[in-house]
């Protein structure tokens, strides 16, 4: 599997991680009803900068240890050693790619639904910042399903609905959690 | 007097996902190098074997197997080789 296409997958996979994590804080502290807005950015920057460091590394260790063994059957194959070859320079370059990516993608999920608490009272009010991030979040999840729609060549408007159906349902179960005695 | 190889034919497998036109053009660039063949002569699953011919007025074989390696290409053998020699003009 080329380096695209796995960074591609890791893309979706956490940026799609990253949403749904800041949608269960922003809810979360909503229905709580003692969150700030102070809280719900450093708890979502905080769930961000995690998921960023937990996906970059994780992403490199696990890309590395997976081609290196490709690399050792193929030297076993043509019994000659691949060590300083391209082949072998091409390991640690994509595996940084799909880490670099694996670890920025959670983190640009999570900002954007994060940013209308950081207007919390100088422009709008702390209902208005969850309404608006819960919305930006749903549209964030729609791109990401449509851009899978895109790549498989299927119905962008239907991956999007259903992404966007992800995070529509994590609302409902938080919402109706809330409302347990 | 000097000793000059003009022309190798080299039996050397590589991985299926190094592009031969990348490599020809990168054996090609090899100092004293002017023309390189690539046959193909077997392919599996993971790599292909193929028959280097490799023509110049003094191949750098020392630079050659350099980049074959540094291409992944494991040599299996020199099947042929042509050497010249170059004597230099007598000074006058």
């Amino acid at each position: 599997m080329g380096a695209g296409e796995i960074a591609r997958r890791y893309f979706v996979m956490n940026a799609f991680d990253g949403a749904l994590t800041i949608l269960g804080i922003v809810v979360g502290f909503a229905i709580s009803g003692e969150g700030s807005s102070r809280h719900v950015v450093s708890a979502g920057a905080g769930a961000g900068l995690a998921m960023g460091i937990s996906g970059g590394v994780g992403a490199y260790m696990a890309e590395i240890a997976e081609r290196r063994q490709q690399l050792r059957e193929l030297e076993k194959h043509m019994h000659h050693s691949l060590k300083g070859s391209r082949m072998d320079r091409a390991i640690r370059l994509t595996a940084f790619w799909v880490a670099l990516v694996d670890g920025i993608s959670p983190a640009i999920a999570a900002a954007i639904p994060i940013a209308p608490f950081l207007l919390v009272g100088a422009t709008i009010t702390f209902h208005v910042a969850v309404i608006a991030s819960i919305i930006l979040n749903l549209v964030v999840l729609f791109i990401l399903g449509a851009f899978l729609g895109r790549v498989s060549r299927g119905s962008m408007w239907l991956h999007g609905v259903l992404m966007m159906g992800a995070g529509g349902i994590t609302v409902l179960i938080l919402l109706f959690a809330s409302s347990l005695p | 007097m000097e000793i000059h190889l003009r022309r190798l034919v080299i039996e050397g497998t590589k991985p299926r996902e190094i592009s031969s036109v990348e490599l020809a053009q990168s054996l090609c660039a090899i100092h004293g190098v002017d023309e390189c063949e690539l046959l193909v002569t077997d392919v599996d699953s993971r790599t292909m074997t193929l028959k280097f011919t490799i023509r110049g007025p003094n191949i750098n074989y020392a630079e050659l197997r350099k980049a074959m390696d540094d291409n992944s290409v494991a040599v299996k053998g020199v099947d042929e080789i042509t050497a010249t020699k170059v004597r230099k003009p007598a000074k006058t």
